[in-house]
């Protein structure tokens, strides 16, 4: 049968209306059952004031904050600012001065009301210096140094949620859930020798503004190893686990299902700030000339990372093509061969920490060491936990893990040099992708950072998990997500309304 | 991820949209989606975003006579929505007395759209004397007018070869297979059976696997390898071999299997890789199965689809590399039947 | 040396001879069945090394011909043959290869070089392994030493390489164990023996490089002069290391190369023997060989002794008899049984001595005949002189008185005063016999023999100075601490006396005499020179027998005298002389008399009734 145009875009049509179910749900939501988490991280805080901008620890916080707090604002996958907290906002014309109304009516889960102060306190801490956040009728309103028409996509990402704490340390939130139970980390009553990894039980907040989530309780297991973690979604131990990169593959051989996010994290060498050579600078360009990026995206991460040029990845600034760099290893070992006496990587090896603990770094490590090689340049990697890794003083690299943590490229480019390079110039306060384009290849030149690869997050979802619709920038939006019937790793829940609307669940409606 | 690094090419009007097309996948956006009433001045934001653009680029000191305008979309977007912008970037450098030209020996200035989660990134980027000017400017996505539809620039053609009232497990095309010759592992009455079929789907040779004493299961799984004459089965903890020769010798040995990584495809338009998934949980429903880019980071609006009258069950690759083999049941009929799928350029 | 001291010196040097000879022997004999034990030990150790190497080289090629034949790798093979196939795909393969197949190292090539897996050094992957495309035949090549690159050292691996070919297209796998300790531990070794490996794998002796059965050895030092030989020529060398003083700390160390496969030095395997087992078997030996010796040196004492002293009993008996026969008891007899020939010695002895004692008595019979002869000859001699001219005279006096009474007065007056004077002269003669005769045994008491010489000296020194009379100078040469000696002083004046006259009567013209006295220990010397004309050698031997006597005057007994009184003092008599130049008695006498004084009183008594019996038998 041929297919005519016409038939072809219904059939298109039909294909996208089927999609787009399919997106959505596949079939009528059903209320109940526990979701099996687990994650890599082998702690986690649920506290946005302790994490530190770019960890991969607090990329683990984040996932798990966001049950059970909210931000002001949410963006979707269609670039749009979504209401949150926040029901309307506005600013003036220079993007420093702007006002948020709160939803009313919104409850922590001990049922105490939200008020605007709630939002002052957590929003000041996390935004810092240059921002001023006060309260205001019915609202907030954040006045900032410089203007900050970015101020949206900082507060909807990152640590910008709204909490109240407690005086026992403990923070509430308004989020779909709340912390029901938290189990550290013991040794295994079977053997002894094993630790039992810490456990987080969150239970669904019954009166959530934003709508009961599907499942009644999401249990997180931390800290375990990333084989296990496929196991355990194998056998049906678990519903969601991170996926470590060199095991995607693995993984979809066996035939799981497998999401991606964007690129999030971005590994990457650090020059030591004490390294003062004589001629580092021609260290650190031969060292970013000997550098095979590709194959290390293409072979050794068998193709589920990329290799990177930039700090900001491509789909964060725009504009990460233009930093195309290639490697020259002639070029590398002229240089090298000027070196003067004393240069570290010339007679002596230039140590390089590696700053993450995880097979997948080491391998990246070695890696650099092999590359450097072939330059004449001496590299000698220092694993975490040897020795030899502790002594600060001898090291001259670091191989790092960077982890994107806002939707803002000029608030991640100023946590860049804050973090990384210590004395560093700030960007200028600009939102402006030319500028920042500037900054960062000024920031690039001076080869204090070299970028390696951008890789993403991974998640497998078991079969009985629906409607998975985690964001590119890798909200996981768990709340959204329900369970297959009879599925014997959940617990029996509370009874709840049964749905029966083909539309997605939205923000604001009530069960 | 696509490199945006990658030239697309001049864009051919020929792959424009029918306007009535563009209305009904509009609908079906606002329908299946929740989305905010689409900006009334998204066109401005579009013009005034290319005029920012014209304005920065014509302020680029040295730059002088024709300029051949190369556009490179982001990797995501379909044709139909690169063809607002190239029109209006076009209109706004012109207007500012940037000489625009086809000719390809002028120098190139190429213009790249990249999106980010909330903006559209425009860079511009020329060669100015011994080094090469950039300008960016970018826009809130939110404010442009919503894109065409996600039709694919390439369609999926398939095609039934076989069918069988008895469980396939596996299918695989044989080597000179300019005569078509397939080879096949069928389940039938718990027992294996390895079939040679001809072009016409006429069995020339059937080899029984019960040598292999493979247990009785409910859920059989073997994937089937040829290698010449030879042919290897792959069986849970076991590996067996023979030959179309002698297919009485079977020769087995224990191992633990390897299954088979994901189908691939290549586009016979661009020779990029795609990856066939499908859902494969429910054994009652019909699947859809998804050829999407390698890389895509949004698969939904990349994917090409082609639902199958029943659950697909497997999945093999083909001497062609545009094309794949898909085995799924016809929950109608109940019979098992083998689908030649195959990439090809255009709607 | 006694001859018993010589004969037990004998016996107990040939006893300790004999025992260290054995000891000795022993000892090489053992050493040498040690070392050609340990030797062989060791040639069958490095035999079992080289079985167990290839024995592990060969499962390492089943091991990677197992991996080659895999599916996965035959599948890897036809994927990688098509064009623009994801090499990435395979990234871990090599690791689970590694662990299904037990091997430590396993890497996946493709047919240009590249590195597809690695299961010790993914890091690598997407580099080329040229060495690996240049050998063309790999599949018939067997195991092969050779040095693995790992991301932060360096190891030793036992290698083996195979290819899979699918069409045109080949696949390299690569696969390999690590040499190290374990490999060592799985050798069998004897007691005292141990395995060492060296992993040459730095330019520079690297100690942490030299591991045992148990992991790095702790003094690894001491080998490096032996690892650094065998890496500036690679061939089997053994040296010896002493850990400590005591040799039993000593071990002997067989150094074998280790070569790869283009001949490169990677590793020296070293079999090292204790000598512990050797020196504390040798020390037993010694000690047992000590203890035997201590043991044979005591029953060699005894036996030496008693053999010796069976020996030589009989030898020293024979020279006691002699000793007695010397000392003038001829009678004396041994008392030696047996035939051997000491016995045979005895009684010839006897023989001897008994012959010797019936010769003695007839030498003695004859002596006395012959100087009863000699003394009736002399007396004859001395009584004839005075006696002729008292013939005369009688004549005389007879013719005389045929003459006038003043001429018979005259003649008478002449011939009483001859005969006066020869009856004096034979009163004299028969006085100096009747002295003789009746010498008395001598009487000992202390005598200072330097005063008895001045004292002979004074009594004649007159005459040396007498006017119309020939000069004779003395002198002195008399020792100031002579001791007093045990003498008879009359007798020795006398004797004294008979020598000074003598050598007057040598020197007729004058001369110098000469007296001295010395010291000789148990004796005293005296020695009489005179500076006359000298004696012949017949003289000599003729000078100490009585009435001998080469005066024309004289009784020749002065001599005689002088000897007696020398034997009885138990002292000796010697003469020295030289024609034409002078003569010299030296006399020694024994400071000490003791017993024999008593026995010389016997003598003398005796010699006093012989005497008398032979003067009763002359008249």
């Amino acid at each position: 049968m041929r297919f005519t145009k016409s038939r072809w875009l219904a059939a298109t049509s039909a294909a996208v209306f089927a999609l787009a179910g399919f997106a959505a749900q596949a079939a009528t939501p059903r209320y109940g059952g526990t979701l099996h988490v687990k994650l890599r991280a082998s702690s986690v805080s649920l506290d946005p004031r302790e994490w530190m901008t770019g960890s991969l620890s607090s990329a683990a916080g984040e996932k798990l904050a966001s049950l059970v707090y909210d931000r002001l604002v949410t963006l979707d996958d269609h670039a749009k600012f979504q209401p949150g907290l926040a029901t309307e906002w506005s600013h003036d014309a220079t993007a420093r001065n702007w006002q948020f109304k709160l939803r009313s009516g919104v409850r922590f889960s001990d049922g105490s009301l939200l008020n605007p102060s709630d939002a002052v306190v957590s929003l000041q801490i996390a935004l810092g210096k240059g921002f001023e956040v006060v309260a205001i009728e019915n609202g907030v309103a954040i006045r900032a140094a410089h203007p900050a028409p970015d101020l949206l996509e900082q507060l909807a990402s990152g640590r910008n949620f709204v909490f109240r704490p407690l005086p026992d340390g403990t923070l509430l939130g308004t989020g779909p859930f709340f912390v029901a139970e938290s189990i550290v980390a013991a040794p295994s009553e079977v053997n002894p020798a094993a630790i039992k990894p810490a456990r987080i039980k969150f239970q669904a907040n019954e009166g959530a503004w934003s709508g009961r989530p599907f499942v009644d309780f999401v249990e997180v297991a931390l800290g375990e190893p990333p084989l296990r973690q496929l196991l355990d979604l194998q056998v049906g131990k678990a519903d969601i686990t991170e996926i470590a990169p060199d095991l995607v593959r693995k993984g979809r051989q066996e035939g799981l299902r497998i999401w991606n996010s964007a690129p999030r994290t971005l590994v990457a060498l650090r020059f030591d700030d004490a390294l003062d050579a004589p001629a580092s600078d021609q260290l650190r360009e031969a060292l970013w000339l000997a550098l095979d990026r590709d194959t290390m995206a293409n072979v050794l991460l068998q193709r589920e990372a990329q290799p990177a040029d930039s700090l900001l990845p491509q789909w964060l600034s725009g504009y990460a093509f233009l930093f195309e760099s290639a490697m020259n290893l002639q070029r590398a070992r002229e240089l090298r061969a000027a070196f003067p006496a004393g240069v570290p990587g010339a007679t002596q090896p230039l140590r390089l920490r590696v700053d993450a603990s995880g097979d997948l770094f080491k391998l990246m490590g070695e890696r650099v060491a092999v590359n450097a090689r072939q330059a004449n340049l001496l590299v000698q990697v220092a694993l975490p936990g040897s020795v030899s890794n502790s002594s600060a003083a001898a090291t001259g690299l670091h191989l790092f893990a960077w982890h994107y943590d806002s939707l803002s490229s000029r608030t991640e480019l100023e946590a860049f040099v804050k973090q990384l390079l210590e004395g560093g110039d700030l960007p200028a306060n600009t939102t402006d992708p030319e500028q920042l384009c500037a900054q960062e290849r000024r920031l690039l030149d001076e080869r204090r950072i070299l970028p390696l690869v951008l890789l993403p997050e991974y998640a497998g979802i078991r079969a009985n998990v629906h409607n998975w619709n985690a964001s590119p920038w890798g909200d996981w939006r768990l709340a959204d997500v329900w369970l297959d019937s009879e599925d014997p790793m959940t617990t029996k829940a509370p009874a709840g309304p049964q749905k029966n609307t083909s539309t997605a669940r939205s923000p604001g409606a009530r069960p | 991820m696509q490199s945006l690094g990658k030239t697309c090419g001049k864009v051919s009007s020929k792959n424009l949209l029918f306007p009535w097309a563009l209305i009904l996948i509009a609908v079906l956006a606002v329908i299946c989606c929740v989305s905010s009433p689409v900006a009334a001045d998204g066109d401005a934001a579009l013009r005034e975003t290319a005029q920012r653009l014209a304005e920065r680029v014509a302020a680029i000191p040295g730059l002088h006579g024709a300029l051949r305008l190369e556009w490179h979309p982001d990797a995501a977007w379909p044709g139909g929505e690169s063809e607002p912008w190239i029109r209006v970037i076009r209109d706004e450098f012109e207007r500012r007395a940037l000489n625009l030209t086809g000719d390809a020996s002028a120098p190139a200035l190429d213009v790249f759209a990249a999106e980010t989660p909330t903006h559209l990134v425009l860079t511009a980027r020329i060669r100015v004397s011994d080094h090469d000017e950039i300008r960016i400017v970018s826009i809130p996505r939110a404010s442009l007018p919503p894109g065409a539809s996600p039709a694919a620039p390439i369609r999926l053609e398939r095609q039934m070869i076989y069918e069988s009232p008895d469980l396939i497990l596996d299918a695989a095309s044989l080597e000179n297979n300019g005569e078509g010759s397939l080879v096949l592992l069928l389940y039938k009455n718990f027992e294996l059976v390895a079939l040679r079929v001809d072009a016409k789907g006429v069995v020339k040779q059937s080899v029984s696997l019960n040598a292999a004493n493979l247990k009785p299961s409910r859920d059989p799984r073997a994937e089937i390898l040829p290698r010449g004459n030879m042919v290897l089965v792959e069986l849970p903890g076991k590996a067996c071999e023979f030959s179309w020769e002698s297919p009485v010798v079977l020769k087995c040995r224990a191992e633990k299997p390897a299954w088979r990584a994901e189908t691939q495809l290549t586009s016979p338009c661009d020779g990029s890789d795609w990856k066939l998934f499908s859902s494969s949980s429910e054994p009652n429903a019909k699947d859809v199965l998804q050829v999407v880019p390698d890389g895509a980071l949004r698969e939904s609006s990349a994917a090409v689809l082609s639902e199958f009258p029943g659950p697909i069950l497997n999945t093999n690759g083909e001497q062609d590399p545009s094309s794949a083999l898909v085995i799924a049941q016809n929950l109608r009929t109940g019979n098992y039947e083998v689908y030649k799928i195959t990439l090809a350029c255009g709607n | 040396m006694t001859f018993r001291s010589k004969v037990f010196l004998i016996f107990l040097i040939t006893v300790l001879a004999s025992v260290s000879l054995v000891a000795y022997g022993v000892t090489f004999y053992t050493q040498r069945a040690f070392e050609q034990m340990d030797t062989q030990r060791t040639h069958a150790l490095e035999v079992q090394f080289q079985k167990e190497f290839a024995q592990r080289g060969e499962t390492i090629v089943q091991q990677v011909e197992n991996i080659t034949n895999a599916d996965v790798t035959v599948r890897m093979v036809l994927d990688l043959a098509r064009p623009n196939a994801d090499a990435s795909l395979y990234l871990h393969d090599a690791n689970g290869a590694a662990q299904s197949h037990g091997l430590d190292f396993v890497e996946f090539v493709n047919s240009d070089g590249t590195l597809v897996s690695s299961a010790q050094y993914p890091a690598r992957v997407g580099y080329k392994n040229d060495w690996v495309t240049t050998t063309k035949n790999w599949d018939a090549t067997g195991a092969f030493l050779k040095r693995e690159e790992l991301p932060d050292t360096a190891a030793l691996s036992l290698t083996a390489v195979r290819t899979q070919t699918v069409g045109n297209k080949t696949i390299y796998i690569i696969g390999g164990r690590r040499l190290d300790q374990n490999f060592l531990a799985s050798l069998e070794l004897p007691e005292g023996m141990r395995a060492l490996l060296y992993k040459n794998l730095e330019p520079t002796f690297v100690a942490a490089a030299l591991t045992d059965a148990n992991g790095s050895v702790q003094q690894a030092e001491p080998f490096q002069s032996l690892i650094e030989q065998i890496q500036k020529q690679p061939q089997d060398v053994i040296k010896t290391i002493s850990w400590n003083h005591d040799s039993a700390s000593a071990e002997t160390f067989h150094a074998m190369p280790l070569k790869g496969r283009n001949g490169e030095l990677l590793g020296v395997l070293l079999l090292g023997s204790s000598a512990k087992e050797l020196v504390l078997l040798k020390r037993e030996i010694l000690k047992i060989a000590a203890v035997v010796s201590l043991a044979a040196l005591f029953i060699g004492l005894l036996l030496s002794w008693w053999v010796s002293r069976r020996i030589t009993r009989p030898v020293e008996e024979l020279a006691n008899g002699a000793r007695d026969v010397a000392s003038g008891r001829w009678d004396t007899r041994i008392d030696v049984k047996g035939s051997d020939e000491i016995g045979q010695l005895a009684n010839a002895f006897n023989e001897m001595t008994g012959t010797l004692a019936a010769q003695k008595e007839k030498l003695v019979q004859t002596e006395r005949v012959a100087a009863w002869r000699e003394l009736a000859r002399r007396l004859a001699h001395e009584l004839r002189n005075p006696l002729f001219p008292l013939q005369i005279t009688v004549e005389n006096l007879q013719r005389a008185r045929q003459l006038g009474p003043q001429q018979f007065q005259e003649v008478f007056t002449e011939a009483t005063a001859t005969l006066k004077a020869e009856f004096a002269n034979l009163n004299s003669i028969v006085t100096r016999f009747s002295d003789f005769s009746k010498m008395p045994a001598p009487e000992f008491s202390k005598v200072n023999v330097n005063e008895a010489l001045r004292d002979a000296i004074r009594l004649f020194e007159p005459q040396f100075t007498a006017v119309g009379k020939p000069h004779i100078g003395t002198e002195y040469f008399l020792s100031d601490s002579l001791p007093e000696i045990d003498a008879d002083s009359d007798l020795l004046h006398k004797a004294f006396q008979n020598l000074v006259l003598n050598a007057m009567d040598a020197m007729p013209a004058g001369g110098t005499l000469s007296l001295r006295s010395s010291d000789t220990g148990d004796n005293v010397r005296i020695e009489v020179s005179d500076t006359g004309k000298g004696l012949t050698p017949e003289e000599c031997s003729r000078l100490f027998t009585p009435y001998y006597t080469t005066k024309q005057l004289g009784t020749g007994l002065g001599l005689a005298i002088v000897q007696s009184v020398v034997s009885d003092h138990h002292g000796t008599i010697s003469v020295s002389s030289e024609e034409g130049h002078g003569t010299t008695f030296r006399i020694e006498l024994p400071k000490r008399q003791g017993g024999a004084a008593l026995k010389s009183k016997a003598d003398a008594k005796a010699a006093e009734k012989e005497s008398e019996r032979a003067a009763t038998a002359t008249d």
